[in-house]
């Protein structure tokens, strides 16, 4: 990281190599157009190099890598003038192609502060404090957004609500009894 | 519903190891015990796992790192686009100009000779009774009275307001430096008695104790003459030197630095006196007012008083045991210290309120104007360095003035050009780009 920081190019290409699938994956499951995911990505690097003394250890650079990815994506967004943040058209990828598609539908209805949580979470496995620093919001918000998420997936996702006796649990909000 | 101890948010950062150890601990063991927790959790773990069902491709092998030396290009864009800014606002400020130097030049005759410099006077005379104005000129401070305690308790008036210097002046001037004269107050007040005499007067009729200090700088020409001047000015007002320093080194001008005191009702015919001494480039006056410190003062020592009387007392009557006297001993030993630390701080405070506290700095004359003949390229240097300086001034003045004259305007224009940029900047960057 500090080799890249210098300005040399293998301690960058390490970095590329080690970040690319992850920060392309993430683009790749918000814009429908491979090719313009890997602009995309391409340009998220870019800024990068241009910015590398904005961050000191890496685990601020995952923070900041992925701030800029999503900075990326939200204006290409806003440049299609898109509402639907997620692709509707089967991408490539393995998994039974219903249900990819219906997890796909079911992460579109979040709502939207919700699923960019859901997806820095389950798809790039950035822990809370990290999700909590690359969108601006208190840690605890994190947590409680995640969880909501999560039930509101289970039931989107039509997965049997488990709503026993004495633990009502919904989507809408923690109604948590002490 | 009491029986979940656990939260259910906890249960989703449970699964994602987010929870402190121990607590992790903690819902592991509950989730054991209790099946509806238990049951959350497995539903959230396979909502997970749905989800995962969803990857796309890895990146494809025409996804190249950017070249270092790409990045480096990025500056040079930026570079564009600031030259691009610049020369705009280069070209609006231009226009400005060519709008506004006639009116500029108009004025400039206006601006350049500056008359004698004005002054700005504010008095703030201190609240309190006006009648007392120039009569009670012999009246001691009150509690100058043999230290007889204070006959106007504090809370029977209003609080004064907290100390500032009684007036300031500015001046404006573009030679003179900070110029802060006491005369003025008076002068407009048409009376010959001391204006800080009559303040202190005023004060002491309203139960008021203040303590005047003054900081002056006098350049002078013939230094020695000069200086054993302010020393006979001071001592024939009954006054006296309470600290002084002098320096001096070949090259540099004589400089002497003092802090004397004179009698408050002495304090103006001695400013007067000090200013004939050659140009005053500073003067300032400030107050402070202490009634409260002395008033609060004069409360302790009485209580101490009454205390060491008490324990006094004690002594004589002698009922206790040995012990017990020679703590009582020891009690009166540390009160006696209080009282003669008070007693002393007490006496400062008199002595504050009856001898003003002139802080003077006598400088030589600047050797630019002193010796026209055989110049030295030090003093030259010197010289040079002096006369860059106060054009230096000069022209931060002038542009002061300007800006303040035209700054309306070009904020105008500027604005203007702004929103122009602003329109224009995507097309012309589009432009650059191709
Ligand atoms: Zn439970």
């Amino acid at each position: 990281m500090l080799a890249f920081k210098r300005g040399e190019a293998p301690a960058f290409g390490e970095l590329f190599a080690r970040y690319k699938d992850a920060i392309y994956g993430y683009v790749r499951r918000r814009v429908n157009d491979p090719s313009r995911a890997e602009e995309i990505t391409q340009d998220v690097f870019l800024a990068l190099v241009q910015h590398r003394n904005g961050y000191e250890v890496e685990a601020k650079f995952r923070i900041y890598l992925y701030r800029i990815a999503l900075n990326r994506i939200v204006s290409e967004h806003r440049k299609k003038k898109e509402e639907d943040p997620l692709p509707v058209n089967p991408a490539a990828g393995g998994g039974d192609a219903a249900l990819v598609q219906q997890v796909r539908e079911a992460l579109g209805r979040l709502e939207a502060e919700q699923r960019e949580i859901v997806l820095l979470r389950e798809y790039q496995g950035l822990s809370y404090q990290e999700i909590a620093e690359v969108l601006q919001v208190p840690l605890g918000t994190v947590r409680s957004r995640l969880f909501r998420a999560k039930l509101a997936l289970r039931d989107l996702l039509g997965g049997r609500p488990v709503r026993q006796a004495g633990r009502p649990v919904s989507a809408a909000g923690k109604s948590e009894g002490a | 519903m009491g029986k979940h101890f656990v939260e259910a948010e906890e249960l989703q950062a449970y699964l994602d190891r987010e929870l402190a150890p121990a607590r992790q601990v903690e819902v592991e063991r509950h989730l054991a015990e209790c099946r509806e927790c238990a049951a959350l959790v497995a539903d959230l773990k396979r909502v997970s796992e749905t989800l995962q069902q969803w990857q796309v491709e890895r990146a494809p092998a025409s996804l190249r790192p950017p070249a270092i030396e790409a990045g480096e290009a990025a500056p040079r864009w930026r570079w564009k686009r600031l030259t691009l800014a610049l020369a705009g606002t280069g070209a609006v400020a231009l226009l400005a100009l060519w709008i506004t130097v006639p009116d500029l030049l108009k004025s400039g005759l206006q601006i350049e000779p500056m008359p004698e410099p004005k002054r700005e006077v504010i008095i703030m005379p201190a609240p309190g009774p006006a009648a007392s104005e120039g009569r009670a000129e012999e009246q001691e401070p009150q509690f100058a009275a043999g230290g007889a305690p204070t006959k106007t308790p504090p809370a029977a008036e209003p609080a004064p307001p907290p100390a500032s210097p009684a007036y300031e002046s500015r001046n404006e001037g573009r030679r003179s430096r900070e110029r802060v004269v006491a005369e003025e107050a008076l002068s407009s007040a048409d009376q010959a008695a001391p204006t800080a005499g009559v303040m202190a007067d005023k004060a002491a009729t309203a139960g008021r104790m203040i303590a005047y200090q003054v900081t002056m700088t006098v350049e002078v020409k013939e230094f020695e003459a000069k200086k054993q001047r302010l020393l006979a000015v001071v001592e024939e007002a009954g006054g006296y030197v309470a600290q002084a320093e002098s320096a001096e080194t070949p090259t540099q001008p004589q400089r002497a630095v003092l802090t004397v005191r004179v009698p408050v009702a002495q304090l103006n015919p001695v400013l007067e006196e000090l200013r004939k001494l050659g140009r005053v480039t500073r003067e300032q006056l400030t107050t402070e007012e202490v009634t409260e410190q002395v008033v609060d003062l004069e409360a302790r020592l009485r209580n101490a008083r009454a205390s060491e009387q008490r324990l006094i007392a004690v002594l004589n009557n002698r009922t206790g045991k040995v012990g017990d006297i020679l703590e009582v001993e020891r009690e009166i030993a540390r009160t006696r210290q209080g009282i003669e630390r008070m007693d002393a701080q007490r006496e400062n405070l008199r002595r504050r309120v009856e001898l003003a506290t002139i802080h003077i700095t006598l400088v030589e004359e600047f050797q630019a104007q002193l010796q026209p003949a055989p110049v030295g390229t030090r003093t030259r240097l010197r010289n040079a360095f002096v006369e860059g300086y106060e054009s230096f001034i000069g022209m931060l003045l002038g542009f002061v003035f300007f800006l303040a004259r035209y700054g309306l305007t070009l904020l105008f224009w500027l604005g203007l050009l702004w929103l122009g940029w602003r329109a224009m900047r995507r097309p012309v960057l589009r432009f650059l780009q191709t």
